[in-house]
């Protein structure tokens, strides 16, 4: 399947230069919507969703392949190749800093620099050197309230993928169609996200990157993001002056600033 | 505001940096802290460290794209560490844009409820599990069985076809296995039968589809497999056979093998059929050897 449908993708925009914007975990393109506008005159924008997330086809969910991150980073590199895109600036928010990354070490002829929003290489513990913010129990805590809130999945992932606009009637069917299949994929998708430990991986990255913290996120704190400028060849690091997890939506100007004043440094 | 301390429910509200800036006072007796110790703090300092994840990474971004979220379930901090699973609906705020306005509902009893729930689903996908497994795999020798073999050649071939690569399907059958049956015992011919399998599995690949077709008779299927290559695993058969650990003093195999290129132009029972009677003219000329066939492309009657 082309991935124009398999990942529901869009392209926008008045620019040459590519920039990918990749969604982050529980969410879909629609989290890029405040930030968008800032890009549309300069860049051409490739905004999609991951296989089981949004509105890509689910069908072609594979329970296996997306058991690991390298499997949504394979998602990343289906578009570049179906697109023949180069030279490729991407924005993954959280757990897509990391996936972005991984599909840079496989193909990294299609990228030029990679920008992590509130990324987290690892959320475990593993003292003295790191320290991810939580512990196994606690994310244990969050697979056990994704199962408990398995009915409400339907109800809420349904609208946030119409993305306010169509009728009840359109929602209601996408909530039947969701509600069998999206706790278990989002279950997977959390597992790959929350329990697993990618530092190896950043360490080995070779593109220019650009790390952006907020002052204040209680997921990926101030330690992780210095941790992670430490380790990353070729990193730099900014901090807004934001809380939270998704500047991007929180705080779009100062997030969209970042980004901006980065990418025209060269 | 007076009046929300009246309600039956705890009511909220934080700002998008997630500080709260007001609470009722049913909120401040479900969380047991003054409701100072509650405003002007940050809600994160109130959940429980999974729940803030699902806060910050769905809950958070649900609200802020789509205005609403209807019963969630979440845990909540009371002092000592104690925690509190709650049900929560939240909407952003139309007249002040910058608010979150959340109530919440003690939810103990449904938490238990859940409990069970997950714990009867969990052992029911624990042995749909086994049960799948079983229904796929032969008792005896540990390979797919016919039916999961006939599957997996039609996804075998939809795979190749899209791969543009070609295939090759094995026919294997041990040679003169009803003496070892009729001289050493039924229980000598299950070794032998499992011997082979377990040589079969120690030398495939991770996408080979080994199955026992029926009696002493196996067949592999071998994805992204030339003719050369579908020998050169054939031979290795053949040598391995030495391996075989029985009473029985020499064992060896018959192999015929189809080669099918993506474009082939016969069904799946076809190509077996051909492999087979690849097989039979092994076993006419002496045993103990392989036969290749290659299954014709330029029919298209049947695709």
């Amino acid at each position: 399947m082309h991935p124009a449908i398999k990942n529901n993708i869009h392209v926008v925009g008045q620019g040459e230069q590519v920039i990918i914007f990749a969604h982050g975990f529980g969410c879909d393109q629609n989290m890029w919507k405040l930030i968008l506008p800032d890009f549309l005159d300069d860049y051409k924008v490739v905004l999609f969703d991951y296989t089981g997330s949004g509105r890509s086809n689910i069908s072609e969910y594979d329970p296996k392949k997306y058991s690991t991150l390298e499997g949504y980073a394979q998602d990343i590199l289906d578009i570049c190749e179906a697109y023949q895109l180069e030279d490729v600036i991407i924005v993954g928010h959280s757990v897509s800093a990391t996936i972005a990354t991984l599909a840079a070490l496989k193909s990294p002829q299609y990228f030029s620099r990679l920008i992590h929003l509130s990324p987290s290489p690892s959320f475990l513990n593993d003292p003295p050197e790191y320290l991810g913010g939580f512990e196994r129990a606690d994310l244990e805590e969050l697979l056990d309230l994704m199962d408990k809130n398995y009915i409400g999945w339907a109800s809420y992932l349904a609208p946030l993928v119409i993305g306010g606009q169509a009728s009840e009637l359109m929602t209601g069917e996408l909530a039947d169609s969701f509600c069998s299949t999206d706790p278990l994929i989002a279950q997977n998708f959390a597992k790959a996200t929350f329990l697993s430990d990618y530092r190896e991986s950043y360490k080995l990255s070779t593109l220019p990157s650009l790390i952006i913290q907020s002052s204040l996120d209680t997921l990926a704190s101030s330690h992780v993001g210095s941790y992670l400028h430490r380790i990353t060849p070729r990193s730099e690091l900014t901090i807004i002056n934001s809380e939270g997890h998704c500047p991007h939506m929180t705080h779009p100007t100062l997030t969209s600033q970042a980004i901006k004043f980065y990418l025209s440094n060269g | 505001m007076d009046n929300y301390d009246r309600l039956p429910c705890g009511v909220f509200i934080i700002d998008y940096s997630c500080v709260v800036r007001y609470c009722n006072a049913p909120f401040s007796s479900l969380m047991k802290r003054p409701t100072d110790k509650i405003v002007n703090h940050s809600i994160n300092n109130l959940l429980s460290n999974g729940s803030r994840i699902m806060f910050q990474q769905i809950i958070l971004p649900s609200l802020l794209n789509q205005s609403k979220i209807d019963e969630m379930q979440i845990n909540f901090l009371c002092p000592d560490n104690i925690t509190k699973p709650m049900i929560i609906f939240a909407k952003k705020d139309n007249q002040n844009k910058e608010e979150l306005l959340f109530c919440c509902f003690s939810a103990l009893g449904r938490d238990e409820l859940l409990n069970s729930l997950n714990q009867s689903k969990k052992q029911l996908e624990k042995t749909n599990t086994q049960l799948k497994a079983l229904s796929k795999t032969d008792e005896l020798t540990g390979c797919y069985n016919r039916r999961e073999m006939q599957l997996r050649m039609s996804i075998t071939r939809r795979q190749m076809k899209r791969r543009q690569a070609s295939f090759a399907v094995l026919m294997l059958d041990l040679d003169n296995f009803k003496a070892v049956n009729d001289i050493y015992g039924h229980a000598e011919g299950d070794n032998v039968l499992k011997e082979f399998a377990s040589i079969l599995m120690r030398s495939a690949r991770v996408d080979d589809v080994i199955a026992r077709y029926g009696g002493e008779e196996f067949l592999i299927i071998l994805p992204e497999t030339d003719a050369n290559n579908a020998i050169l695993a054939a031979n290795r058969i053949h040598k391995n056979m030495q391996n075989i650990q029985s009473l029985v003093e020499k064992i060896t195999v018959s192999i015929g093998i189809c080669i099918a290129s993506y474009y082939n132009s016969l069904c799946d029972h076809e190509i077996i059929s051909l492999a087979d009677k690849a097989l039979y003219t092994s076993k006419n000329s002496g045993k103990n050897k392989t036969t290749l066939v290659t299954a014709p492309t330029s029919n298209s009657s049947n695709e």
